[in-house]
């Protein structure tokens, strides 16, 4: 399937394009801790479908339940949080009968079709999926690295842990070295401290791929990181992508990170998707009123500073999220029905949906302006 | 917010009566820090140092921001901290208010202002809140004890009024409750307020802000930057301000008139005005942090992230090891031979900044020097970089 291919359908029903191969589907994902405050919501009834060979991003502040997200993708949320709902798995057809191949299923067993209820797996299953069905890297990570392993033993430890075979797994390293810019003979042959930060990272993505998943979950994955070397691994991503033909969810409250990175943005706000939306549209023509705040608030090196403004008002407290509509609080444009009614995600455009009732006065009332002023208002 | 002058009820000695001058508060000439490198064995094998700093100079005045922006591993923090005190340089002086910091520290009895009073002015706020908290006190232990030390003549009641006072300053209403909490009962935004109100209760002169918002969410940013704006209108405090990214250093310099100073390998290589570093930039090195900033717009961002980066190298080389001539040569796009064997300084431009390269002059060997083979493969060859 073509990237960034456009969804044809417009309408209400964002979900059910036959047309779209889904790798991962998500359907009221929610997830509960007890507090000594009462029941706080960390993911509230969140509904996702991730396209294959697609760039999600997840944008939400901190406390917005994208980590949370990333967590319910892998079934890894931890205890006490309790998640429950559905993340279905899809596995590639094979080009030839149209059914998943054994290796690709792997130890864990398939429910009905060729789908994999990724909630209903077994730990042991469960740490196969994590690597050789869906990987991830999070923020910081590069300081998992053992320190007193050379890089080439992580590699060799996790595929021996997975019973593949070694050489075969470590020709796929050197591919993967090349599409991230190391220097394979260097880098495997270093100790974690001889490396910068950079390349701790991009081995530890090379190693999050060395079982070739479908799906790479990636956690502020550049968030340590220096300007330069991030956008290098940005663009590195998109390369790595093309080359290895793989899925993407790229967590991050870092909206100007993803700008050109992502063929998708869902934004999370009080622990709900608010808004998604295909890059641009969502970027040029956000239709929810916090998304249009986040935008306001972004510091650019070249908009008017006058333009940049905080959002308003305090971020939402887990275990009292407002009722109605959760950003209604906050919302300049909020009035007696979003305090009561709580919005569905709707159609806002072609393949963009957001959840708020008043999207039209939102666009035409609530201004934001992107780089070199091409101007929203 | 009150709107008296907050420096009535703090004012503890003379030396913080601010008249209007334009003499300097600050001045760091020609400081140079120089470690040896780490690890125990390491130190004890080499003679060579790391030069943390080598060589900067800058003034910060009253109402003043300057803003520090690198890499990590360019000196930045090492530079800021030398500059307020914290750090005693290996070369130069630093001068508050004209006199020598570590004279008056030495020899105490010719210094015009004391060590102490020196050390007081000069406050620091840390990246990471969390750290610089201690996490098993309550707020209002934690702000009494700048009080405690510097405003002994307060009691327990007026030292109470002045905490909610400054917990108002810094926006955490209602002041009663947040005195009473916990540093991990606050978010994020609220320990870098705590942070902020701390340091501005001994009425500083300069408050070093080591990337004091990074940790912050992109969205909360602005509004903590507007908030130490207003701050420092309110305190009369001026800032060094260390950041690695060019849209905040971008707004903080705009917003207060500040200058931004870019700094690489231990060195400023561009200062000046933040319209003329963003707008003009001179030093390529300015070109390259300007083109790594990430822009919003969709149409920009797709077409940039095919762009390869304006360096020949992503990595920033061994500070144990730096290049010669200009520090930036191996990883320049104009390099040419000669900047391989002579050192540019900091040259007086045309435009208001001041830049570190030899392009910034019209006639310099450098137009008729050979220049270096072009970009070796994509990213270049890659050096162990150092952290910060
Ligand atoms: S539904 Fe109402 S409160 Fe919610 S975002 Fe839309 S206008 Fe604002
Ligand atoms: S002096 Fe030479 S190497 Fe240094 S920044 Fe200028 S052109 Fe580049």
């Amino acid at each position: 399937m073509a990237i960034g291919q456009q969804n044809q359908t417009t309408g209400d029903d964002e979900t059910d394009d036959a047309d779209e191969d889904i790798v991962m589907e998500v359907r009221d994902a929610r997830v509960q801790f007890g507090m000594s405050r009462g029941q706080a919501w960390v993911l509230n009834d969140v509904d996702m479908d991730v396209r294959r060979e697609e760039i999600l991003a997840i944008v939400g502040e901190s406390g917005s339940g994208k980590s949370m997200f990333a967590a319910a993708l892998m079934d890894a949320v931890e205890d006490p949080g309790h998640l429950s709902g559905d993340v279905t798995y899809y596995p590639r057809e094979t080009e030839d009968d149209g059914t998943p191949s054994t290796d690709q299923i792997g130890s864990y067993d398939a429910v009905g079709d060729d789908s994999v209820d990724v909630l209903d797996m077994s730990d042991g299953e469960l740490q196969s999926f994590r690597w050789e069905e869906v990987s991830m890297v999070f923020q910081g990570a590069m300081n998992s690295f053992n320190p007193t392993m050379k890089i080439k033993g992580h590699f060799h430890e996790t595929i021996q842990a997975h019973n593949a075979v070694l050489d075969e797994r470590m020709e796929h390293v050197r591919d993967l070295f090349e599409a991230l810019h190391l220097d394979p003979d260097r880098v495997m042959n270093s100790y974690p401290h001889e490396l910068s930060g950079g390349m701790k990272q991009r081995a530890l993505i090379a190693l999050a791929l060395v079982l070739e998943p479908e799906v790479l979950v990636m956690d502020e994955p550049t968030a340590a990181l220096d300007l330069l070397m991030q956008r290098s691994i940005i663009s590195m991503l998109r390369e790595l992508r093309d080359e290895f033909e793989l899925t993407i969810v790229f967590i991050t409250h870092d909206l100007p990170l993803v700008a050109g990175l992502s063929d998708r943005i869902g934004v999370l706000y009080a622990f709900e998707f608010v808004e998604v939306g295909e890059t641009r549209s969502l970027l040029k023509d956000a239709a929810h009123p916090y998304t249009r705040a986040l935008l306001r608030s972004v510091p650019s090196i070249d908009s008017d500073i006058d333009s940049m403004q905080p959002i308003e008002g305090a971020r939402p407290d887990p275990v009292n999220i407002p009722t109605g509509c959760s950003f209604h609080p906050r919302c300049p444009i909020a009035d007696d029905r979003c305090e009561i009614e709580d919005p569905d995600l709707v159609s806002a455009g072609e393949d963009h949906d957001a959840a708020c009732f008043y999207t039209d006065q939102a666009r035409s009332e609530l201004s934001y302006i992107l780089d070199h002023g091409s101007t929203e208002d | 917010m009150s709107t008296d002058d907050p420096a009535d009820d703090i004012a503890p000695d003379d030396t913080t009566t601010t008249e209007p001058s334009d003499d300097p508060v600050l001045s760091v000439e020609d400081v140079k820090v120089h470690y040896k490198p780490g690890g125990i064995v390491k130190r004890a094998l080499t003679d060579k140092k790391v030069q943390a700093v080598d060589g900067v100079s800058f003034d910060l005045y009253e109402n003043d921001i300057v803003v520090l922006v690198g890499e990590s591993g360019c000196g930045k923090t090492t530079l800021g901290k030398t500059a307020i005190g914290l750090e005693n340089p290996t070369d130069g002086s630093i001068k508050y208010r004209g006199q020598d910091i570590w004279e008056a520290k030495n020899n105490p009895r010719d210094a015009d202002i004391e060590f102490n009073d020196i050390r007081r002015s000069m406050q620091i706020i840390h990246q990471d809140p969390a750290n610089a908290l201690n996490s098993s006190r309550r707020v209002k232990a934690i702000l009494s004890d700048p009080l405690k030390k510097w405003r002994t003549e307060l009691g327990p009641k007026e030292r109470e009024d002045t905490i909610y006072r400054f917990l108002e300053y810094v926006d955490m209403m209602p002041p009663e409750d947040y005195a009473e909490r916990y540093p991990h009962q606050l978010s994020g935004g609220e320990k870098q307020r705590v942070a902020l109100g701390r340091a501005l209760l001994m009425n500083p002169d300069v408050i070093l802000a080591d990337e004091a918002i990074s940790a912050l969410d992109v969205s909360l940013r602005v509004g903590m930057m507007d908030l130490i704006l207003d701050l420092q209108d309110t305190f009369s405090t001026s800032y060094i301000f260390i950041s690695h990214d060019l849209a905040n250093a971008r707004y903080l310099a705009k917003r207060a008139g500040g200058r931004i100073a870019i700094m690489y390998l231990g060195e400023i290589v561009e200062i000046g005005p933040p319209d003329e570093i963003l707008g003009n930039p001179t030093h390529p090195y300015t070109k390259v942090l300007k083109w790594s900033t990430p822009t919003v717009d969709p149409d920009l961002a797709r077409q940039r992230i095919q762009e390869d980066p304006p360096v020949r190298e992503v990595d920033v080389p061994d500070p144990e090891d730096p290049p010669s001539g200009c520090k930036f040569h191996t990883r320049c796009p104009e390099a040419r031979e000669v900047c391989t064997r002579e050192e540019p300084e900091l040259f007086d431009t045309a435009g208001e900044s001041d830049v570190s390269c030899f392009r910034a002059l019209e006639s310099h060997e450098y137009w008729n020097s050979t220049e270096l083979a072009g970009p070796d493969d994509e990213y270049g060859q890659e050096s162990t970089g150092v952290g910060d």
